[in-house]
């Protein structure tokens, strides 16, 4: 039991010791109010009531207006011990934290990565470093309510019933702005991001984009625009579509961009429209442009320009039409030179014989016969059809030619003499040489060929009379020249001459000329503009065949009324020019009994060349192709002058016989014969010579006139 | 108002008396949450079986303060065994508050 109670039951003695009770109890209260070990005091109201004064200043009515407040309020020592808490408080920290860490109560988090980079760093010291921290970013996890934004007030103060520093953090919540603001930086990002995709993209393309607005005024324009717009310096918002863009149509018209009909057309028209573009700086660019309507450009109707450059895409273009032109012209030539080829030489067999017999039949009769007349005229017909087959053949480049190095003046020297003869009196001709020497590789008589060709052309054009040029000389070609190269001649060398040094032959006259149509078609076979009859169409073709043949190439300038000029150009040759051959005037003369070996499987052909041999004093022996020309090789106590045979045959041919010949008769001169030139090419050099050949068809004389020379020669030699 | 109270009495205790106690807050104040805790720890420990404990929240009903004449906040009032006694604040120091309850340490 107590002591206290122990005593007698004396009241004044309990009175004392109830009232010194009651003052120790006082003194404690006193003290404990003192020394801050109570919250609040219960004292009376006005009315008589008593009431709880929080010690805190937070009654119970400022208790219950704490909890309150909607934001979530701490109060803490200065350990960061909480001591009070609102309920919005203690909902966040799921339970009351009095007691507790601030920041192990509620673990808050910076919402601004850059304001404090660890969770721990969040605040600091701040009590102790009496430092107010305003409007703090942060945001808070919560397992149920999900992640929220709060700015957090933080407000080191005096705790006044502690007597000691503490501190009050409030936080407001900011969840909903901040995610509106988050929802608008995610919109604002993206924008930006899409921005600036579309400006990398447009920054980059090789298109020229120009951007208008309504009223037809430049918006926007990117740096490919302003390249082909000539300008250096971004063309001023605000002006106008007109000022700025000079489009003109492949036809040469101005084009005027319109909306309107691409609206009906829905677009169709608007795009891939081709043009030339001029640009402020007045360069000239050809063009593929499209012009589209904009809708909702900020709620107004503008338009899109897309321009893009083409020069590339042309010349490519064009180098593809030539390339097919090119190879459309090698095939058609292939097709001639073919079929040329092909009929030549059954053809030139043919008139060889025609021609043949007609000279033996006309030495056999008497000039004053009738029959002697019509033998002339079947002549000159054999003649005609022979000169025929060769025009057909130098086109298609498959004739004889006996290229030779020479000088290209000579060729006009020898032609000057004639050229009188085929002009008429009221042409006045002017012959301008080249004073240097023209040395190039060249068949003198098929080149004067061409230039009779062209000087009988240009007379023709000047039917009133006129003046012709000729002149030669020497032209450098340093980059491709395409000029003059018209028709088949740009088909086929549409890519210009190739560089180098050219002699050339120009023939001008003061005609009425061509249009671009009558030079299109200028050197196709049978295209002629003369009346019927009066031209074969195969001149010019002959000519550029022959000219082709020679590596040559041809240019033509001409327009209506403005005359032409032919110029003929040939590659020059750094070999010396060997000397004319003087002419030997053959005289059919007897063979003398030489022994000659004739081999050929055209039966009449070999009979008519029998017969001219044997008429002329000749031993003959003939065979059919090679294995029979072997066969009837006679021995060596009958030596043999001469072997003439055809290359190609039944059986053997002419080249076999040849190779045999060089091995078992060493030395032995051959003379071949064929109607095709490519023939000639094939021919096996002998002794290191060239082989003789002579081209089908000829005549008696000539071919007595080459035999004579083979066995001059051979004369000479030994 | 709040009880915490232990329903069977102790047998083996040396002093048969049972204590009732009152402690007085007012709301979640930390002393008066400091308060409760202690006491139910000493409580606990020290009269295990033979106290009843109320606990009385004069911010809901601050018109209670008046039959134990409370000044102050937090108040624990011993009203049994007489006489009765007071012990103001967090009860914090166990020694104090078991020589001001009169109990004696086990």
């Amino acid at each position: 039991m107590p002591a206290r109670l122990d005593g007698p039951p004396d009241e004044s003695a309990d009175k004392v010791a109830s009232l010194q009770r009651r003052l120790s109890e006082a003194e404690a209260t006193l003290d404990a109010i003192r020394t801050g070990a109570v919250d609040a005091l219960v004292v009376s109201s006005p009315h008589g009531d008593d009431v709880i004064r929080n010690i805190m200043d937070l009654g119970s009515l400022g208790d219950s207006l704490f909890n309150q407040v909607a934001q979530p309020i701490f109060i803490m020592d200065e350990s960061y011990r909480i001591l009070r808490s609102n309920r919005p408080a203690q909902k966040l920290c799921d339970g009351n934290p009095v007691g507790s860490i601030f920041s192990d109560a509620i673990r808050l988090h910076p919402a601004v990565a850059e304001a404090a980079p660890g969770s721990d760093d969040l605040m600091g010291d701040w009590i102790r470093d009496h430092r107010h921290i305003s409007a703090l970013d942060v945001f808070h996890d919560h397992p149920i309510t999900g992640t929220r934004f709060y700015l957090l007030d933080a407000n080191p103060v005096m705790l006044s019933w502690e007597g000691s520093p503490g501190g009050i953090v409030t936080l407001m919540d900011i969840t909903e702005r901040k995610l509106a603001e988050i929802r608008m930086a995610v919109k604002g990002g993206q924008l930006r991001q899409q921005f600036n995709l579309m400006k990398s993209i447009s920054d980059n393309i090789a298109e020229g984009l120009v951007l208008f607005d309504e009223d037809r005024k430049v918006i926007f324009q990117n740096p490919s625009a302003l390249r082909l717009l000539g300008v250096s310096q971004p063309v001023l918002p605000g002006t106008d579509l007109s000022e700025i863009i000079r489009i003109e149509s492949d036809a040469g018209e101005a084009v005027m961009l319109s909306l309107e009909r691409q609206e009906v057309k829905e677009n169709a028209e608007a795009a891939n429209q081709r043009g030339i573009l001029t640009g402020l700086d007045g360069k000239r660019t050809p063009i593929q442009y499209s012009y589209y309507p904009i809708k909702d450009l900020e709620e107004s109707r503008g338009s899109l320009l897309v321009v893009s450059d083409i020069s590339d895409r042309l010349s490519s273009e064009r180098q593809l039409l030539l390339s097919r032109e090119k190879q459309q012209q090698s095939q058609k030539m292939e097709a001639i030179g073919r079929l040329a080829g092909g009929i030549a030489h059954d053809f030139n067999n043919l008139l060889l014989v025609i021609l043949g017999f007609t000279d033996l039949s006309l030495i056999e009769l008497h000039p004053d016969t009738s029959l002697h007349g019509q033998l002339i005229e079947v002549k000159k017909a054999g003649e005609k059809a022979a000169a025929l087959t060769g025009q057909l053949l130098a086109y298609s480049r498959k004739q004889v030619l006996a290229p030779n190095v020479r000088q290209v003046n000579d060729v006009i020297l020898d032609l000057q003499k004639m050229i009188g003869r085929l002009l008429d009196e009221n042409i006045r001709v002017q012959i301008n040489l080249a004073p240097e020497s023209l040395s190039a590789e060249i068949d003198p008589a098929k080149l004067q060929q061409v230039l009779v060709n062209l000087i009988l052309n240009a007379r023709d054009a000047m039917p009133g009379g006129g003046s012709l040029w000729i002149r030669s000389g020497k032209m450098e070609a340093r980059s491709r020249d395409t000029s003059g190269m018209v028709g088949e001649i740009r088909k086929e060398s549409g890519d210009g001459l190739p560089p180098g040094n050219y002699a050339y032959l120009e023939i001008e006259d003061t005609g009425h000329g061509m249009d671009d149509s009558v030079l299109e078609r200028l050197f196709e076979p049978f295209f002629t503009t003369k009346e019927f009859g009066k031209g074969s169409g195969l001149g010019l073709s002959t000519a550029y065949g022959i000219v082709r043949q020679l590596g040559g190439f041809f240019q033509v300038f001409s327009a209506v009324g403005k005359g032409s000029t032919f110029k003929v150009i040939l590659p020059l040759s750094n070999r010396k020019a060997s000397p004319e051959p003087i002419p030997t005037v053959a005289k059919v003369s007897h063979g003398k009994g030489k022994r000659i070996m004739l081999v050929e499987d055209e039966d009449v052909v070999r009979k008519f060349l029998a017969r001219v041999l044997k008429d002329n004093g000749y031993h003959v022996i003939e065979a059919v192709n090679g294995e029979d020309a072997l066969e009837k090789m006679p021995g060596s106590d009958q030596p043999l002058d001469l072997v003439v045979t055809d290359l190609i045959m039944n059986g053997m041919g002419g080249i076999e016989l040849a190779g045999e010949l060089a091995r078992i008769r060493p030395g032995m001169e051959i003379l071949f014969m064929s109607g095709y030139s490519e023939d000639q090419h094939k021919l096996p050099l002998l002794g290191g010579e060239n082989p003789h050949f002579v081209a089908k068809p000829f005549g008696a004389a000539e071919f007595l006139a080459k035999l004579k020379a083979i066995l001059d020669r051979k004369m000479q030699v030994r | 108002m709040e009880y915490a109270s232990t329903e069977t009495p102790a047998a083996a205790g040396q002093n048969d008396d049972i204590f009732l106690l009152k402690l007085y807050v007012a709301g979640q104040t930390p002393r008066s949450v400091a308060a409760i805790e202690n006491l139910n720890k000493i409580c606990e420990v020290h009269l295990r079986g033979r106290y009843k404990l109320e606990v009385v929240d004069l911010a809901r009903n601050p018109n209670q303060a008046r039959t134990d004449k409370i000044l102050a906040i937090p108040t624990l009032v011993r009203s049994l065994p007489t006489p009765i006694m007071r012990i103001i604040g967090d009860l914090s120091d166990e020694d104090q508050v078991l020589m001001g309850l009169n109990i004696r340490r086990l």
